[in-house]
C-alpha cells in the first residue's frame, strides 16, 4: 500500500561507504520467439560509485537446451554476448552457462520455455493531463497466471516550421532548391520505452484473465500525442518463481518511499556460482516467449490538452532575395517563398532549432509505421 | 518580596501561610522577624495597607480588606449543603473566600468514626471510602491518604477508593493529590467505618506552601517505571494538529519511542509495538490510531488520565510483554449537566456529561469527527487529490453508584476509519469495545470487581474499479473477556489483590470474496483461529517496616489453542517451508489443539532513604499469546493479529529494573533515574518478501527471534509553580537475533542486529509557563538518534536499469531527529455565570521547520538509482483550535 502524505521528498546522498559486495551480475535474456539470446556480464559496484558499468569480457557463455543443442554466444561489445538462430519448443528446459576469464563457472537452474498467450487488446483512456494504457489478455488453457509487460512508445512530431527549400552556397552566390518529404526536416519520430517493472497475476481469479490492467500513464504535456503516437506492448508469461523474483526486485527498488514500506529483502537468483557456492550472484536468467500488440493514437483521439515541445519561442524572419548572400550567414533554414507578381522576392527563414526536427528525433519513418 | 518572606515565616513561626500572591505583587517589605513574635511581625508588616491577617492553629491566612474569620456563622454547615438557595444570607467574605471557609470548617471539625466500644482505644480499626472531586463527583485516582504519626499511608485506586488501617484514637488524616487542593480531617477512630472525602480542584490563586513534608507518591509507592498523566497535563503539550493526543504525549515519556511521526505505535523500553496492552476502561483496543496514525483513537475530552506501566507490572495485568497503557475516562459529572467541545482545523468534537440521578447516576456521551478531505485536496499530488479520508469515534459511559456497596460502570466505544486512495481501493477499519464493571464492597477492607467485556477489531479492503478483479477482503478479531478482581486490605502491613481472568479470542485471518457479478475472484477463506487465554493471580503488598515495602505477585497464565482447524507439521530441525510440510492434522470444533502455560513472576521492593528519597527494585516476567504480523516499519492498517499455535510459540519476556528517586524543594521537583535490562523470546521477524495477508501457513514466512534491551532513563519533573514540565534523557539499546540452525532462517547471519526502533539517545523537554490563569505557553523539544535502516551498499545494472542490492539489515541510521513545538492556551474570562467557557489553543508544530527524515530510500527511476529522504512534516505546521465547555 502506498501512502504519500503531507510529506516532502528531497534527494539524499548515500553515506560514503567503500565497503560493498563485488559480485558478478548476469543479465541473461533468451527471447525464444525471436530466437535470440542477449547475455550481459558485469560486476556490481559501490552505490556511490557513479562510474560506467564494469562489463566483464572474455567469458564463455552458452545456452544449453536439455537433451538438445548448445548455443555458444559471441561477444559483440565488451561484456555483451549474443547469438541468434535459437530454436526452442515449448516445454524445452534451458540452462545458461557462464565461465569467466578467471575460470569460475556459473550455472542457472533449468528454466522451462513456456508459451505466452496472445494479447487480447490494448486500450486507453485520457484526461487533460494523462493518457492511461491498459492491457487485457487471457489464457484459454487457464495455465499461465503470471505476466510481465514492457512497452515501447513511438511518436511522430513536427518542428515549428516546414522547410520548403534549401540552398547551396558558393563563394559568390546562393542557389536555392525545393525540398520533398521526408527531407523537409519537419516530420520526425521519437522513441521511448518502459523502465519500470510491470507485473500482474491472475492467481486469485477462477479464470486466467487479466482485464484492463493499467500498464502505463503517459503525461500529455510531453507533447507525445501532438500528432500521431504508437504504443507497442510486449507480453511475456512467467513461471511462479520468476514472477516472485521480479516482484521482489520491484518491491526493493521501485515500490519504495511510502509510509508503510516493507523491509527490503535479499533476492534469490536462479544462477549460482558453481566453483565457489559461497559467493553470491546477482541478476537472473530470463527465458521467455513474447507476444506483441501495437496501437496508434492521433491527437484527436485523446482529450484536448496543452503541450510544450519546446518550439514556443520560435519566430521567423524574412530575407529579400537580393540580400540572401549576406543574410544567410550564419546559416539559416529557409521555410517558404514570398511571391510578388508571380516571382519570388523573399524567403522566410528560421533557425535550426525551430526547423530541423532531427535535433530531437529521427526523420526516418519507422518500418512499422502506418 | 512577599515570596521571600513567606518561607521564613513558615520555617520559623508557623506551619503554613495562605495568601493570594496577586495581593502582594507591588509591595515591598523589610522585616526582621527574629526579634518579634509572629503577631508583632505581621502587625508591622501590614501597617498602612489594607491587608488583614488571621493566625489560626499555627497557620496564617492573609487576605485583603476582610480578615478570615476563624469561627463560622451558626448556620454555616447547613448553608453549605444548600449553598445556592441561601446565598443572600451569607456575608460577602464567605462567598468570595469559599474555599478557605469550607476548608477550615471541614478540616477542623472532629469526625467520629465507628461507635465507641467499651474496650478503650486499643488495636487497629479501618477506614475506607471514596475521594471525589467536589465539583463533579469524579473519583480522584492516586490521592494519598495518610497520617504522620505513626507514618501510615495508602493511595486511592482506580475507583478513588481507599482503605487504611490505623490505630484507634485521634488522628489528623491528610489527603494530597496532584492538581487538587490538599486537605485534612480530624478523626476519632473508634471502630471500622466509612469516610468519603471531597477535594477541590487547585485553581484558586491562593498559593499554598506546604512546610511539612508530604508523603509523595513517586517516592513512597512501590510502583516503578510507571508514568501517570492527567488530562490537564496532556492538554498543555503542543500537538501536530492542535488536538491532544495521549499516544503522542506518551511518546514524550522516557523509555517510549516510535519509528516515525505518522506512527502511533509505541516501542516501550525496546519492545515491539504489539507488546503493549492498551486498555480503554478495561477494554483492549487493537488499533489505537486514526488516519494513518496522525491521530490517536481516543477523544481527549472524555479522558481522565493515562497510566503507563513500563516495569514492575502488577500481577493483575497480563498478556503483553512490554507495557500496560491504561486509559481511564471521566465517570461523568453527577451534580450538573456539563458539556465540552472543540473545533479544530481537522476535527471537531463534543462531549456531554448528564447527571441522571444526582450523586448517583451519570451518563456521558461524546463524539469526534474529521473533515480532513480538504487537506488532501491541497496536496499537489494527483493520487492524493483524488483520495478521501475520514474517521469518527463515539464513546458512551454510564456510572451508577447504586448504593454504598455497589457501583456499576458501563463503557461503550466505537471508532471508524475509512480512506480511499486515488479513488480506487477503499480501506475501512474499526474498533469496538463494550465493558461492564460491577464493583461490590464486601467490607471496609475487602472489595471485588467483576468485569465483562467485548473488544473487536475489523478491517475491510474493497476494490471495485476493475469489475473483473473487484473484491472484498476482510479481517475480524473479536475477544470476549471476563475477570474477577479482589482487593483485601489486611491490617496495615498487607494488601492483597487476587483474581481470575479469561479471554476467548476468535479471529478470521482473512476472507477474500468477489465483488459484483463480473468479478472472477476466487473466494478464499483462511481458516479461523480460536484460543482461550486464562490467568489466575495473587499479589501481596507488604509493609515490612516504615522504610521498606515489598510487592510479591504471581500470575499463572495458560493458553489453549482451539479447533476447528487444520495444523501443518514440519520436521524438527528443518526450516518451516511449504516444501517441508510433512503432515496436516485436523481438529474438530473446540478441540484443544495444544496448550501453553507458565508462571509469571512479579516483584517490587522499595526502600525509603529519608523522607524525600527512595530506592526501588523490580522484576517481572510476562507471557504473550497474541502477535501482530507486520512487515512494515510502522503500524499499517492492514496489520493483522495472530494467535499462538503449535507453530508460533508464545512470547516470553523478563525485565529487571532498578531506580533511585529523590525529590527537592518540598517535592516541587521530582527526579529519578531508572535502569533496566530486558530479554525476550519468540519474537516474530519476517523472511524477505513475507506474505502476511491471506497466507494459509504464516509460519513459513516468519522467523523466530530473541530480543535484548537495556537502558537508563533520567527524569527531572517540576509539578508545581509557574514553570512546570519535565526533562528526560534516555540511553537505550534494543537488539534482536534470529535463532535458527538454518542459514536461510537467519538475518545478518544470526548475529544481534538493532531493531527498527533502536534509538540510543533520546532527549525530551516538555515545558509549560503560566503567565496567569488565562494564558500559558507550552514548549516541546525532542531529540533522538535516527532509527536504523537497511541501506543498499551495492549497485548493478540489470535489464537496462540500475538496481540496488541490500546487504545486512539495519546497519545504518537515518539522520537524527529534532523537533520543537510551541503552543499557547488562551482562556476566556472566568466569570462564574456565563453561557460557556471558551479557550483558544494556538500552536506551531515543528517550529524550526526541520525536515526530519522519516525514511531514506533508493529508487530506480527511469533506469537510474536515486536516493531520497522522506519527511512527514517538512514545514512548521500552525494550528488553531477553539475549545468550549458549559
Amino acid at each position: 500500500m502506498t501512502v504519500y502524505f503531507l510529506g516532502c521528498v528531497e534527494p539524499y546522498s548515500p553515506p560514503k561507504v567503500d565497503q560493498f559486495e563485488d559480485l558478478l551480475v548476469v543479465d541473461g535474456n533468451v527471447n525464444g520467439t525471436a530466437g535470440e539470446a542477449n547475455v550481459y556480464l558485469s560486476r556490481s559496484q559501490a552505490l556511490n560509485d557513479l562510474s560506467e558499468t564494469k562489463y566483464v569480457s572474455g567469458a564463455i557463455v552458452e545456452i544449453r537446451v536439455q537433451d538438445g543443442a548448445t548455443y555458444r554466444l559471441s561477444e559483440k561489445k565488451s561484456g555483451r554476448y549474443y547469438v541468434d538462430g535459437i530454436d526452442l519448443n515449448f516445454g524445452d528446459m534451458v540452462q545458461l552457462y557462464v565461465s569467466d576469464a578467471d575460470g569460475s563457472e556459473y550455472l542457472s537452474d533449468f528454466e522451462e520455455y513456456i508459451e505466452t498467450p496472445k494479447i487480447d487488446k490494448v486500450t486507453y483512456s485520457s484526461d487533460e493531463s494523462n493518457v492511461n494504457f491498459y492491457v487485457s489478455t487471457h489464457d484459454p488453457n487457464n495455465n499461465t497466471f503470471y505476466y510481465k509487460w514492457d512497452y515501447t512508445e513511438t511518436w511522430e512530431f513536427r518542428s515549428a516550421y516546414y522547410s520548403g527549400f534549401y540552398y547551396e552556397r558558393t563563394d559568390t552566390s546562393v542557389e536555392i532548391y525545393p525540398r520533398r518529404r521526408p527531407d523537409t526536416l519537419h516530420f520526425c519520430y521519437q522513441y521511448d520505452s518502459s523502465t519500470q517493472i510491470i507485473l500482474a497475476n491472475s492467481k486469485h481469479l477462477n479464470e486466467d484473465i487479466i482485464n484492463q490492467f493499467p500498464i502505463a500513464k503517459v503525461g500529455t504535456s510531453t507533447g507525445k500525442f501532438a500528432d500521431r503516437y504508437s504504443f507497442l506492448v510486449k507480453q511475456r508469461a512467467l513461471s511462479e518463481k520468476t514472477y516472485k523474483y521480479w516482484e521482489m526486485l520491484q518491491s526493493n527498488t521501485e515500490s519504495v518511499g511510502s509510509i508503510f514500506d516493507p523491509q527490503p529483502s535479499q533476492l534469490t537468483s536462479n544462477i549460482r556460482n558453481v566453483s565457489h557456492p559461497e559467493i553470491g550472484v546477482l541478476g537472473y536468467f530470463n527465458l521467455y516467449s513474447e507476444q506483441q500488440l501495437r496501437i496508434y493514437l492521433n491527437y484527436r483521439d485523446v482529450t484536448p490538452h496543452f503541450f510544450n515541445r519546446g518550439y514556443r519561442s520560435c519566430v521567423f524572419d524574412t530575407v529579400l532575395v537580393e540580400d540572401m548572400f549576406d543574410e544567410l550567414y550564419p546559416p539559416k533554414y529557409l521555410i517558404g517563398a514570398l511571391y510578388q507578381q508571380g516571382s519570388v522576392y523573399a524567403y522566410t527563414t528560421s533557425f535550426a532549432s525551430c526547423v530541423d526536427c532531427r535535433l530531437k528525433g529521427s526523420n526516418k519513418v519507422p518500418e512499422f509505421w502506418q | 518580596m512577599m515570596e521571600d518572606i513567606i518561607p521564613v515565616f513558615e520555617q520559623q513561626v508557623v506551619e503554613r501561610v495562605f495568601y493570594n500572591k496577586a495581593d502582594f505583587d507591588t509591595l515591598k517589605y523589610k522585616i526582621d522577624i527574629r526579634e518579634n513574635s509572629a503577631k508583632e511581625a505581621l502587625e508591622k508588616l501590614f501597617e498602612g495597607t489594607d491587608l488583614k491577617y488571621t493566625l489560626y492553629k499555627g497557620q496564617i491566612y492573609i487576605t485583603r480588606e476582610t480578615p478570615v474569620y476563624t469561627s463560622l456563622p451558626a448556620n454555616f454547615f447547613r448553608v453549605e449543603e444548600s449553598f445556592t438557595d441561601s446565598e443572600e444570607e451569607l456575608p460577602d467574605f464567605i462567598r468570595n473566600q469559599e474555599v478557605v471557609s469550607q476548608t477550615v470548617g471541614v478540616e477542623s471539625r472532629l469526625i467520629t468514626i465507628g461507635k465507641a466500644t467499651g474496650n478503650g482505644l486499643n488495636g487497629n480499626a479501618n477506614i475506607a471510602g471514596y475521594i471525589r472531586d467536589i465539583n463533579t463527583g469524579e473519583p480522584v485516582i492516586g490521592a494519598v491518604v495518610y497520617i504522620e504519626e505513626p507514618r501510615i499511608g495508602v493511595a486511592t485506586d482506580a475507583f478513588g477508593y481507599y482503605s487504611i488501617s490505623l490505630p484507634r484514637g485521634r488522628h489528623e488524616l491528610l489527603i494530597n493529590s496532584i492538581g487538587m487542593k490538599s486537605t485534612k480531617r480530624q478523626i476519632l477512630l473508634n471502630n471500622n467505618g466509612k469516610l468519603d472525602i471531597e477535594l477541590k480542584e487547585d485553581v484558586i490563586p491562593l498559593r499554598e506552601i506546604i512546610v511539612e513534608s508530604e508523603k509523595d507518591l513517586n517516592i513512597t509507592s512501590l510502583n516503578m517505571g510507571v508514568e501517570k498523566l492527567d488530562i490537564k497535563t496532556m492538554k498543555n503539550v503542543p500537538m501536530a494538529f492542535g488536538e491532544t493526543d495521549i499516544l503522542k504525549v506518551a511518546l514524550t515519556l522516557p523509555g517510549v519511542q516510535t519509528v516515525g511521526e505518522s506512527s502511533t505505535g509505541l516501542n516501550v523500553r525496546g519492545g515491539t509495538t504489539d507488546q503493549n496492552l492498551i486498555l480503554y476502561n478495561d477494554a483492549t483496543i487493537y488499533n489505537p490510531s486514526h488516519l494513518f496514525g496522525f491521530f490517536s483513537a481516543f477523544n481527549p475530552d472524555v479522558l481522565k488520565n493515562v497510566e503507563l506501566y513500563k516495569s514492575g507490572i502488577p500481577a493483575n495485568y497480563g498478556g503483553r510483554l512490554s507495557s500496560v497503557l491504561e486509559i481511564s475516562t471521566k465517570d461523568g459529572n453527577k451534580r450538573k449537566f456539563v458539556g465540552s467541545g472543540g473545533i479544530g482545523l481537522l476535527t471537531s468534537k463534543l462531549a456531554l456529561e448528564i447527571p441522571v440521578i444526582k450523586d448517583k447516576l451519570s451518563v456521558s456521551v461524546s463524539g469526534r469527527s474529521t473533515y480532513s478531505d480538504w487537506l488532501l485536496k491541497l496536496v499537489p499530488d494527483e493520487s492524493i487529490k483524488n483520495s478521501q479520508a475520514s474517521f469518527y469515534d463515539l464513546n458512551a459511559h454510564i456510572h451508577y453508584n447504586i448504593n454504598e456497596k455497589n457501583s456499576l460502570y458501563i463503557t461503550g466505544y466505537h471508532s471508524d476509519d475509512r480512506f480511499k486512495l486515488n479513488s480506487d481501493t477503499l480501506y475501512q477499519y474499526n474498533n469496538d469495545a463494550l465493558t461492564l464493571k460491577w464493583k461490590h464492597v464486601f467490607a471496609n477492607k475487602f472489595y471485588g470487581v467483576f468485569t465483562a467485556g467485548y473488544s473487536g477489531y475489523n478491517y475491510k479492503v474493497t476494490s471495485e474499479q476493475n469489475p473483473v478483479n473487484a473484491f472484498d477482503l476482510s479481517y475480524n478479531l473479536g475477544q470476549k473477556n471476563f475477570k474477577l478482581d479482589f482487593n483485601y486490605f489486611s491490617g496495615s502491613s498487607h494488601a492483597f489483590d487476587f483474581g481470575v481472568s479469561s479471554i476467548a479470542y476468535d479471529i478470521n485471518p482473512g476472507n477474500l470474496y468477489p465483488r459484483g457479478e463480473e468479478s472472477l475472484i476466487i473466494p478464499l477463506e483462511i481458516q479461523s483461529e480460536k484460543g482461550v487465554e486464562s490467568g489466575v493471580y495473587l499479589g501481596d503488598k507488604i509493609e515490612i517496616n516504615s522504610r521498606m515495602s515489598l510487592y510479591l505477585g504471581l500470575r499463572y497464565s495458560m493458553f489453549n489453542v482451539l479447533g476447528p482447524r487444520d495444523v501443518f507439521s514440519y520436521p524438527a530441525g528443518q526450516p518451516k517451508e511449504t516444501s517441508n510440510i510433512t503432515d496436516s492434522t485436523s481438529y474438530s470444533s473446540n478441540e484443544i489443539i495444544n496448550t501453553y502455560h507458565g508462571p509469571e513472576y512479579r516483584a517490587s521492593l522499595r526502600y525509603l532513604l529519608g523522607n524525600d528519597a527512595s530506592i526501588k527494585l523490580s522484576y517481572n516476567r510476562m507471557r504473550q499469546y497474541i502477535h501482530m504480523l507486520s512487515n512494515t516499519t510502522s503500524i499499517s492498517p492492514t496489520d493483522t493479529w495472530k494467535l499462538s499455535d503449535p507453530n508460533i510459540k508464545p512470547q516470553i519476556g523478563d525485565q529487571f529494573a532498578i531506580g533511585y528517586y529523590k525529590n527537592f524543594r518540598a517535592s516541587a521537583v521530582e527526579t529519578s533515574i531508572e535502569a533496566y535490562y530486558k530479554t525476550s523470546k519468540n519474537i516474530l521477524d519476517y523472511k524477505g518478501g513475507a506474505k502476511l495477508i491471506l497466507n494459509e501457513h504464516i509460519e513459513t514466512d516468519v522467523l523466530n527471534a530473541e530480543g535484548k534491551a537495556y537502558g537508563v532513563e533520567l527524569l527531572v519533573k517540576k509539578t508545581k509553580g509557574k514553570i512546570n514540565g519535565w526533562v528526560s534523557y534516555t540511553y537505550s539499546r534494543s537488539l534482536l537475533r534470529t535463532n535458527s540452525e538454518n542459514l536461510l532462517e537467519t538475518i545478518n547471519n544470526g548475529e544481534y542486529y538493532p531493531s527498527n526502533y533502536d534509538k540510543p539517545h533520546d532527549f525530551t523537554m516538555i515545558g509549560n509557563y503560566k503567565f496567569n490563569r488565562r494564558f500559558n505557553i507550552g514548549l516541546n523539544v525532542t531529540y533522538s538518534t535516527g532509527r536504523p535502516i537497511t541501506i543498499p551498499l551495492t549497485r548493478y545494472e540489470f535489464n537496462d536499469a540500475g538496481r540496488v542490492h541490500y546487504s545486512d539489515r539495519n546497519e545504518y541510521r537515518i539522520p537524527d531527529y529534532f523537533r520543537m513545538d510551541l503552543s499557547m492556551n488562551i482562556e476566556g474570562n472566568h466569570k462564574v455565570r456565563k453561557l460557556a467557557h471558551s479557550s483558544w489553543t494556538v500552536g506551531v508544530y515543528n517550529l524550526t521547520g526541520r525536515k526530519n527524515a522519516y525514511s531514506v530510500y533508493f529508487q530506480t527511476v527511469d533506469g537510474e538509482i536515486k536516493g531520497y529522504k522522506l519527511s512527514i512534516f517538512g514545514n512548521p505546521i500552525p494550528t488553531i483550535t477553539y475549545n468550549f465547555s458549559f
